[in-house]
C-alpha cells in the first residue's frame, strides 16, 4: 500500500532546462589539479623512463627492470602490501562492525572514527619509532613480557622487529584505521530490514551471512582492501626507518637509484617508478569497478 | 494485570493482554545476544591495545631520559625546533 501511495504521490519531473554553455568552466579546477598533479608529474617519469645517464633515448632503463633485483622489490612490496591490506581488511572489517552494529555503546564509535583519522595519517618516521619503542630489542611490550612473563620474543620467539614480518605488524598500524573508515559506510549500508527478513524466513545466522551480507558487501570488502593495497604498497619512510634499506622494496630501490652515493641510475629510477604506476592503476580500476558494483546496495 | 480500572467494565486482564501481546516485541535470546556483545568487546579491546600500545611505548622512552621531561624541555632549548616546526 505505501509504495502504490509512493508511486501515486511521485512528484512528475519538470521539463529539462536547456544547461548554460559555460558549464564545462566549472571543471576547469580539476583540469589544473589533475594537469598539475598527474599528467606533468607522468610526463616526467615518463620521458626519464626512456633516457639513459647522457640523456639519450633508450629502452634499456626497461630491460633493466626484469633483472633479480627489480623484480625482488616488486615482489616483496607486493607480498608486503597484500598481506597487511588481507589482514587489516578482515580485522578493520570486524573492529568497524564491532563499534557500528556489534551493540557497543555508540560514543565508542565515533571515538574509533575519530581515532582512525588521525591514525591513518600516523606512518613513516614517528610510527617506526613508536614501534621500536614498544617491541625493539629493549622495547616496552619486550621487556615486559621477557621480565615479567619470561618470554623472550626475540631469543626463544625468533621475531624481530626489523624483519618483513615486523614491517608488516608496522604497517598494520596505518592500514587498520584506514580499513575502518572506508568500510564503515558499507556497513552502514546493511539495512536491518535485510535480517529481520532473513530471519523471518527462517534463515540462520551463518546463512544470512553467507547469502545475503556479504555478497553485498563483498564488493566494498575487495575494493577496500585493494586500496590498502595501494596504500602500502606506496609506503616509503616507515620501511627505511625501520629497516634501514635491508628489506629490498620498490620504493627503497627508487631512492636508491636517484639518490644513491654508487650506484645510482635515474633512468632505472623513473622506470621503476612507471612500474608502479602500472601496477597501482590496475589496483584503482579494479577499485573503481568494485566500487560501482557495491554503491547500487548503499542507496 | 494494571489493577486500575479501565474503560472496560472490570476485564482490565483480557484486553492488557491482547494490547501487550500485540505491541511487545519478541525479545532476542538473552544469551545470544551477550555472546555476541562479548565477542565485539574482545574484537574492539584487541584493536584498542593495538592502538594505544605504541603510543605507551613512545611516552615510556620519552620519559626515560633523565632529569624528568628533560627530553620534552629540550625541545625547546634546540634553535632548529622553531624552524622546522613553522
Amino acid at each position: 500500500v505505501t509504495a502504490t501511495a509512493t508511486a501515486q504521490g511521485a512528484p512528475v519531473a519538470r521539463p529539462g532546462r536547456q544547461r548554460p554553455r559555460l558549464a564545462w568552466l566549472g571543471l576547469l579546477p580539476f583540469l589544473g589539479f589533475a594537469t598539475l598533479f598527474l599528467l606533468i608529474p607522468t610526463t616526467y617519469l615518463i620521458v626519464g623512463s626512456l633516457q639513459d645517464k647522457a640523456g639519450q633515448l633508450t629502452l634499456q632503463n626497461y630491460q633493466d627492470l626484469t633483472g633479480g633485483i627489480p623484480i625482488n622489490a616488486y615482489l616483496t612490496s607486493i607480498e608486503i602490501s597484500f598481506v597487511t591490506a588481507v589482514s587489516a581488511g578482515v580485522f578493520g572489517f570486524l573492529l568497524a562492525y564491532a563499534v557500528i552494529s556489534g551493540g557497543l555503546p555508540r560514543p565508542l564509535r565515533s571515538g574509533l572514527m575519530t581515532f582512525s583519522g588521525v591514525a591513518s595519517n600516523f606512518a613513516g618516521i614517528p610510527l617506526a619509532l613508536a614501534f621500536t619503542f614498544t617491541i625493539g630489542r629493549t622495547g616496552l611490550l619486550t621487556v615486559l613480557l621477557r621480565d615479567g612473563l619470561g618470554v623472550d620474543v626475540y631469543h626463544q620467539g625468533g621475531f624481530s622487529l626489523y624483519t618483513k614480518l615486523g614491517l608488516e605488524i608496522t604497517y598494520f598500524y596505518f592500514q587498520l584505521p584506514l580499513m575502518i573508515l572506508i568500510i564503515a559506510p558499507a556497513i552502514d549500508g546493511l539495512k536491518k530490514e535485510w535480517r529481520e527478513a532473513s530471519e523471518n524466513m527462517g534463515a540462520s545466522t551463518f546463512q544470512f551471512w553467507r547469502y545475503v551480507a556479504l555478497p553485498v558487501l563483498m564488493p566494498s570488502l575487495l575494493g577496500s582492501m585493494i586500496l590498502l593495497f595501494g596504500n602500502a604498497f606506496g609506503a616509503q619512510a616507515t620501511a627505511y626507518q625501520l629497516t634501514g634499506g635491508f628489506i629490498n622494496l620498490v620504493t627503497i630501490l627508487i631512492g636508491n637509484q636517484l639518490t644513491g652515493d654508487v650506484l645510482h641510475n635515474k633512468g632505472l629510477g623513473y622506470a621503476l617508478a612507471m612500474g608502479m604506476v602500472a601496477i597501482l592503476g590496475v589496483t584503482l580500476l579494479a577499485y573503481s569497478w568494485l566500487q560501482r558494483r557495491s554503491e547500487r546496495w548503499l542507496r | 494485570m494494571t489493577g486500575r480500572p479501565t474503560a472496560f467494565g472490570g476485564h482490565p486482564d483480557a484486553v492488557d493482554s491482547v494490547a501487550n501481546s500485540m505491541a511487545a516485541p519478541v525479545a532476542p535470546p538473552r544469551s545470544r545476544r551477550s555472546l555476541g556483545s562479548w565477542t565485539w568487546w574482545i574484537v574492539f579491546l584487541g584493536g584498542v591495545v593495538y592502538f594505544i600500545l605504541p603510543l605507551i611505548g613512545t611516552l615510556n622512552f620519552s620519559l626515560k631520559s633523565q632529569p624528568f621531561l628533560s627530553a620534552y624541555t629540550a625541545i625547546f632549548d634546540d634553535p632548529k625546533f622553531v624552524s622546522s616546526l613553522v
